[in-house]
């Protein structure tokens, strides 16, 4: 039985969150009115010009530098010259001859442990605009609100072996660039989008085989789906004796296969040059620094220091820091409070849950590191029990509200007044007399039961150790 | 009105600060002039009567008002290639493809000409997206020239350079991509100054070739040239290709004086297939030079001698692309039935265009297809930096070079010359001055024996305007404007 | 002939216009004897010569990351030939 091996690499276009175009100042705003964003600019009116964000510049070296890359000293655009409703000029601008960055890397954690996965290129370029296919009126309509916000492509060396791995390479760089604050890298809004080259050869084979390119992804699930899809079609030909054709293919999602767009015959001539219009990009040494000195911790150097510093679990650590939002949150309310692993307990056990029964966003977290320190403290020092301090952490953690006044508007200060809990503690041991029995006749763990009723017939507010202390001496 | 309409731009802004003109009048003889010699010249496009009417009230409030005391150009009509945008105003490159496009913005240049208040009378005719040198290929005709109604007022500026000369503008914009201002000027008895890329703002100006396009005025004479030339030369950050000075004054170079003034004289033109009448012209103008003071010499320039093949690769290879916008879809023309996407493409840009405009777009796809990048296109960019370093080295020893404008003065309306290979000889010089970067002026030095005009070019080294200006001043002293005779 | 039909109708296809019969004829006459033309520029040497793209050596040309008011899509419409809900419209592609 002769095995075989899939060879793949990525090509993933990430928009980048500037607040204005690549070449023209119109918002990038996701979601407004169609063709609100626009102007004569990325509209492709003839008689004006592209002049370059610097910020989008920037975010692109600063990428190039945490994947490891070179930086080229100067680069131009180009054009990429083809005919789409999409595409207003009639060219994409682009960069062919000279990309940005080259020659970097990006360390993956497979379940063989990590795996560097090298990258070819990085280039920065312009989106296009939406296209949306109306088969009532049998026409196709147009909105180029997306027409010029600025991308970056990021082309893989064929290092990745498997659907686990792609995606392994795609959450790694979804972290790191959020952590970056480039790009929100949200897949269901097309901030972030995959291309996959895939072809298979047999296992211990040095040569590659015919490759096709699958374009245009945007979920984990489909990624997944058509490399796994796209293998086995590739080996069920070679396994019969047929040859793969190189040719571009998308995936159908709905009938869970590829399906041919065009043979190489097919591809269109680009008739790429260097954009007269726009003038080259010098990259100083200087610049770098700059750049490099400004790049955020990321998660595995967070993950390690979380550690080290607060004395958390690995596991922790990652939960921790699956998200931007959350492990600042963390490390800001531990400046604040100094209990690092409270806070972490907080997060991880009851935020982790919030979000996941909410079904909404780190960034959604609506609680302060100043409010959660607040509360955390508020535990530590017995001014509210711990059970009534989760209901105040879901409030807060989910609204604008202040705990201490939560609290206080609430009523769920934590009692202390011996003679209220004497009362209470009464009526439990009258209601109990079993339970009081048991005591007597030398079964203590029904002191413990005792305890555990009168806090809660206090619904919760009771300070333990006054009960404790209570219940001693009533029974006694 | 003869007497308006004749006067220089500077003598007529000069009767109009001395309130002996009113802005009113001033555009009232232009509007009378261009009514009645329009039926015979075909100059412009589009005549912005109300508009101008409009600007003449508004202008002559801000020089009452005080406003307008150091702008040379304050009420003074000028006429703009249609290939330059203007808000509310179609712009129409001469194309169906754009016969109705109104844009929703002003080019830099027209913005400081308003600014500086200039009265915007028309948009002149030119060829299709200013391709040609002749205005044969425009949508709306072509334009005659004044000299003679029979012959071309030449190309692309066309429209620009028979305005002035009929009298129907007192300057005009046009723009040079490979000689497109400097020969209609020549053909029409102009000045018509290429500037040095970079020096003014092309955004608006709807690109030809984006690396070789320059817009700069046509006048009657080099003080008129200047004016324009101060007002609309300067750094827009609208444009990333402009240099970044703020403002390029030139007014101090109108001084009669080229003594010991360096003055080469490339071989390659004079050995060609010159016409008669243009070599004795140009002979005699270096004559004067000389006895002005300067020093003339014949040198070798060989290394511009495949000028012209870089030119076509080049220019057409921008274009291609350029022109790739025009698809039916955002403005522009759509053609009335269509099967799909492909063929609503096609049909559009099919009718839409006219033969030289497709013949352009269609070998800038060759010289760029795969396999054609390295052999030609950038070839063509490393003749290009030869090209350009040869004249860097010639004005190590030079202040300006001198050459006729063109082989022939303007071809009679009827004659095709498109592909001849004199055409190509004659378009040597002008067009390795773009490839290159260079300002250059085309001058009024004589008449041929059938009375038509004939241009002497002086080139200069980046930003050498000053030379140019000065020697052409000087010139100007001894050989002052004709208007043309024929002139209604 | 340089330029053959074949090529040619390759070219004609990426740069999408229709021609006349009697155009196609002449464009692809006058086109080979452009080519002849150009293909005379090989006899200058142009070995270890960079190729020049741009004019000056301008560099780093930037705006600063900021929105300004786009014109108002109602202006740029104006010149639209079919506009449907503020959207483009062509004819339905299909996959
Ligand atoms: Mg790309
Ligand atoms: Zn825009």
């Amino acid at each position: 039985m002769m095995n075989y091996e899939t060879i793949i690499g990525l090509e993933v276009h990430v928009e980048l969150s500037t607040e204005s175009k690549l070449f023209c100042p119109c918002s990038t705003r996701f979601g407004d009115k169609p063709n609100s964003n626009c102007c004569p600019v990325c509209i492709g009116m003839p008689g004006v010009f592209s002049i370059l964000n610097k910020k989008a510049v920037e975010y692109a070296i600063s990428v190039g530098i945490a994947l490891d890359c070179t930086i080229v000293k100067s680069c131009t655009f180009d054009r990429k010259n083809y005919f789409y409703p999409d595409l207003p000029k009639g060219y994409q601008i682009s960069q062919k001859y000279c990309p940005i960055a080259k020659n970097g890397r990006l360390i993956i954690d497979t379940k063989d442990g990590s795996k560097s996965i090298g990258i070819h290129e990085m280039h920065i370029e312009e989106d296009a605009g939406k296209l949306i296919h109306d088969s009532d009126n049998n026409q196709t309509l147009v909105d180029y609100n997306r027409s010029g916000v600025p991308l970056i492509e990021i082309v893989s060396e064929p290092d990745l072996r498997c659907a686990d791995e792609a995606a392994a390479f795609l959450d790694k760089l979804r972290m790191m660039l959020i952590y970056m604050g480039v790009s929100d890298c949200k897949m269901q809004e097309g901030s972030m989008r995959v291309d996959i080259n895939l072809s298979v050869r047999k296992t211990g084979s040095r040569e590659f085989g015919t490759r096709t390119e699958i374009k245009n992804l945007n979920s984990v699930k489909a990624i997944t789906k058509a490399i796994e899809g796209e293998s086995k079609r590739q080996i069920d030909i070679l396994k019969a004796g047929g040859v793969v054709d190189k040719e571009t293919r998308r995936w159908d999602d709905n009938k869970n296969e590829s399906i041919r767009m065009r043979t190489k015959e097919e591809e269109d001539d680009y008739r790429y040059f260097p954009d007269p219009d726009i003038v080259p990009i010098e990259i100083s040494d200087n610049w770098i620094d700059r750049l490099r000195s400004s790049l955020p911790e990321f998660r595995d150097e967070k993950i390690i220091r979380y550690q080290k510093e607060y004395g958390i679990s690995k596991y922790d650590a990652e939960v921790i820091t699956s998200s931007v939002e959350m492990a600042k949150l963390f490390e800001d309310t531990t400046k604040l409070c100094d209990l690092p692993k409270e806070a972490a307990n907080w997060l991880m056990v009851e935020g982790m849950r919030l979000l996941n029964e909410n079904n909404i966003d780190a960034c959604d977290i609506c609680i302060t590191p100043e409010r959660l320190s607040k509360l955390i403290l508020m535990v530590e020092q017995g001014r509210v029990n711990r059970i009534k301090a989760k209901e105040v952490f879901e409030k807060s953690f989910l609204e604008n509200i202040d705990p201490e006044e939560y609290v206080k508007n609430h009523r769920l200060e934590m009692i202390s007044d011996a003679s209220v809990i004497r009362l209470a503690a009464m009526k439990v041991l009258e209601d109990n007399p079993g339970a009081v029995s048991d005591y007597k006749n030398g079964k203590k763990k029904a002191f413990g039961n005792l305890v555990g009723q009168t806090i809660k017939a206090m619904d919760h507010k009771a300070d333990p150790a006054i009960v404790n202390a209570i219940i001693k001496e009533l029974l006694e | 009105m003869k007497e308006i309409t004749a006067m220089s731009a500077m003598k007529v802004a000069d009767k109009i600060k001395k309130r002996e003109l009113s802005v009113q009048e001033v555009v009232e003889a232009q509007l009378k002039a261009i009514k009645l010699r329009e039926p015979i010249y075909n100059c412009y496009i589009t005549i912005t009567e109300d508009k101008a009417r409009e600007d003449a009230i508004k202008v002559q409030r801000r020089i009452d008002n005080g406003e307008l005391k150091d702008s040379p150009l304050a009420g003074v009509p000028v006429a703009i290639k249609d290939n330059i945008c203007t808000e509310g105003v179609k712009t129409t490159c001469a194309s169906k493809m754009l016969a109705d496009y109104v844009p929703s913005y002003n080019a830099t240049v027209v913005k400081r000409l308003e600014d500086a208040g200039a009265v915007l009378i028309g948009k002149v005719n030119l060829d299709e997206f200013a391709m040609g040198g002749t205005t044969k290929t425009s949508y709306f005709g072509e334009t005659k020239n004044p000299w003679n109604i029979y012959h071309t007022p030449g190309g692309s500026s066309g429209g620009s350079s028979a305005a002035v000369s009929a009298e129907e503008a007192f300057v005009s914009l046009g723009s040079d991509t490979g000689g497109s201002i400097r020969q209609p000027a020549a053909y029409c008895g102009l000045v018509g100054f290429k500037p040095t890329y970079g020096t003014v703002s092309r955004y608006g100006l709807i690109p030809l070739a984006s690396s070789l396009d320059q817009i700069g005025p046509l006048s009657r004479n080099i003080s008129d040239c200047v004016s324009v030339l101060e007002v609309i030369s300067g750094h827009d950050p609208m444009d990333a290709t402009s240099v970044k000075q703020e403002r390029f004054i030139y007014r101090q170079a109108l001084i009669d004086d080229v003594k010991n003034m360096r003055i080469g004289v490339p071989k390659l033109y004079l050995e060609e297939d010159l016409d008669e009448d243009i070599r004795c012209c140009f002979m005699e103008a270096i004559k004067t030079f000389e006895e002005m003071g300067a020093k003339v010499e014949l040198f070798d320039l060989d290394e511009i001698r495949y000028s012209v093949q870089a030119y076509y690769i080049i220019s057409c290879a921008e274009a291609c692309s350029n022109l790739a916008r025009y698809d039916g879809v955002r403005y522009g023309y759509r053609a009335g039935d269509y099967e799909g996407l492909d063929e609503l493409y096609k049909k559009s840009r099919g009718e839409g265009f006219g033969y030289e405009v497709k013949r352009r777009i269609m070998l800038g796809a060759y010289v760029l297809s795969s396999g054609n990048y390295e052999s030609y296109y950038n070839k063509a960019g490393r003749i290009r930096s030869i090209i350009s370093k040869a004249y860097e080295e010639a004005f190590n020893r030079y202040d300006v070079l001198f050459s006729p404008e063109s082989l022939s003065t303007a071809p009679q309306l009827n004659e095709d010359s498109s592909l001849s290979k004199r055409k190509h000889h004659s378009e040597i010089l002008n067009v390795s001055v773009n490839l290159a970067g260079l300002p250059a002026v085309s001058i009024p030095c004589g008449r041929d024996k059938n009375g038509l005009p004939i241009g002497l070019q002086i080139i200069s080294k980046k930003f050498g305007e000053r030379s140019i200006i000065q020697a052409a001043y000087a010139f100007e002293k001894t050989k002052p404007y004709e208007r043309p005779q024929a002139l209604l | 002939m340089k330029l053959t039909q074949e090529d040619f109708n390759k070219i004609l296809n990426t740069v999408k216009i229709s021609l006349s019969e009697e155009e196609e004829i002449k464009l692809i006459k006058d086109l080979n004897q452009l080519i002849e033309f150009i293909d005379t520029m090989n006899e200058q040497d142009s070995e270890n010569v960079e190729p020049m793209a741009y004019i000056h050596s301008i560099k780093n040309v930037y705006r600063d990351d900021e929105v300004t008011d786009s014109i108002s899509g109602q202006k740029l419409h104006e010149n639209a030939p079919e506009i449907s809900d503020d959207y483009y419209v062509v004819p339905r592609i299909i996959h």
